[in-house]
């Protein structure tokens, strides 16, 4: 979340992309958040239980998936921001071995106090929709 | 019995639950550095002040927002704190997968963070299935679509709000 690039609040308007976030899903990404999150399901790191049900391999926890939409808000954000409301629809699985790219926008500024975005984001793994949906952020 | 008896007496079970609060689930460990240390190494998140602890004069270190159901996950053994109650709302997917319907997707995921959640405290949810749909027919096969609610607590206050919506379903056999 050091990333910053110093964004100006005042300078916020709707429509302004945020910059997309890329990252490389693996089998010990997945492992690893799964533990982090304390999400012991086999289907994150049970490789021969997720093949039985069809899978094509072990997947992102939606636990992970909703760090990854915090990192990439508070990456752009730096520091001044928080996450106050996030609502995710939740779409195809994003599995080891793909791409993870998160991308939006901001869709509406309120300009407070307390300073508010409505930021709109879009999560694919390859060519798969992972999950969309709205954050409130509020800028302090 | 008859098969839609039995249907019956299970889905009245379940309905009957509904928008009725369980008892209080005590998180296992307060919010903590290490914990967050974990999940930033996880994710790829770099923030100085979770790594390092570098916080100003007199700031204390706030928690990352998506965290939030980290404090209150179980670990593998199932272990809860005394005076936890043991089971929540999610004892419903028990009852799913009873009647058959053992396959479980999660279709949407709605959370309010109140407020940053502070290292050091101690958080508590109360759980509340608050949706059930009628038999749906589903690309992955027929199931129910229902909604648990978690109210979460330091306190007495009320810090944050979750509702997940989830699809129990019939697995279509494998051709």
């Amino acid at each position: 979340m050091n990333e910053s690039t110093a964004v100006n609040f005042e300078d916020l308007r709707p429509g302004q992309q945020l910059p997309t976030l890329e990252v490389a899903v693996s089998t010990g990404s997945i492992v690893a958040g799964a533990i982090a999150t304390r999400d012991f399901h086999p289907i994150h790191h049970d490789l021969d239980r997720v093949r039985c049900e069809g899978h094509a391999g072990l997947f992102l926890n939606i636990f992970s998936s909703n760090a990854y939409i915090e990192r990439w808000v508070r990456s752009w954000s730096g520091p001044a921001g928080r996450v106050g409301h996030m609502d995710i629809r939740l779409g195809g699985p994003c599995y080891a071995g793909q791409v993870l790219r998160i991308a939006g926008s901001v869709t509406e500024v309120h300009r407070g106090p307390p300073g508010c975005l409505h930021v709109e984001v879009s999560m694919t793994c390859d060519a798969t929709r992972h999950a969309h949906g709205s954050l409130k952020f509020y800028w302090h | 019995m008859s098969e839609l008896d039995s249907a019956e007496t299970w889905l009245a079970r379940i309905r009957e639950r509904l928008d009725v609060p369980y008892a209080q689930v005590l998180a296992c460990d307060p919010v903590n550095a290490t914990m967050i240390r974990h999940w930033c190494e996880a994710h790829g998140v770099t923030d100085p002040r979770y790594w390092a602890g570098d916080l100003a004069q007199g700031e204390r270190l706030r928690a990352p927002a998506s965290m939030l159901q980290v404090w209150l996950q179980p670990g593998p053994s199932g272990w809860r704190p005394e005076g936890s109650a043991t089971t929540d709302a999610c004892e419903v997917i028990d009852w799913f997968a009873k009647a058959g319907f053992t396959g479980l997707v999660g279709v949407g995921v709605e959370q309010s963070f109140h407020r940053p959640l502070i290292e050091g405290e101690r958080l508590y949810s109360i759980s509340t299935l608050t949706y059930l749909s009628d038999l749906k027919t589903t690309g992955l096969g027929v199931g129910y679509f229902f909604t648990v609610r978690q109210d979460v607590y330091c306190a007495q206050e009320k810090v944050a709000q979750v509702s997940f919506r989830q699809l129990c379903y019939r697995p279509k056999v494998q051709g």
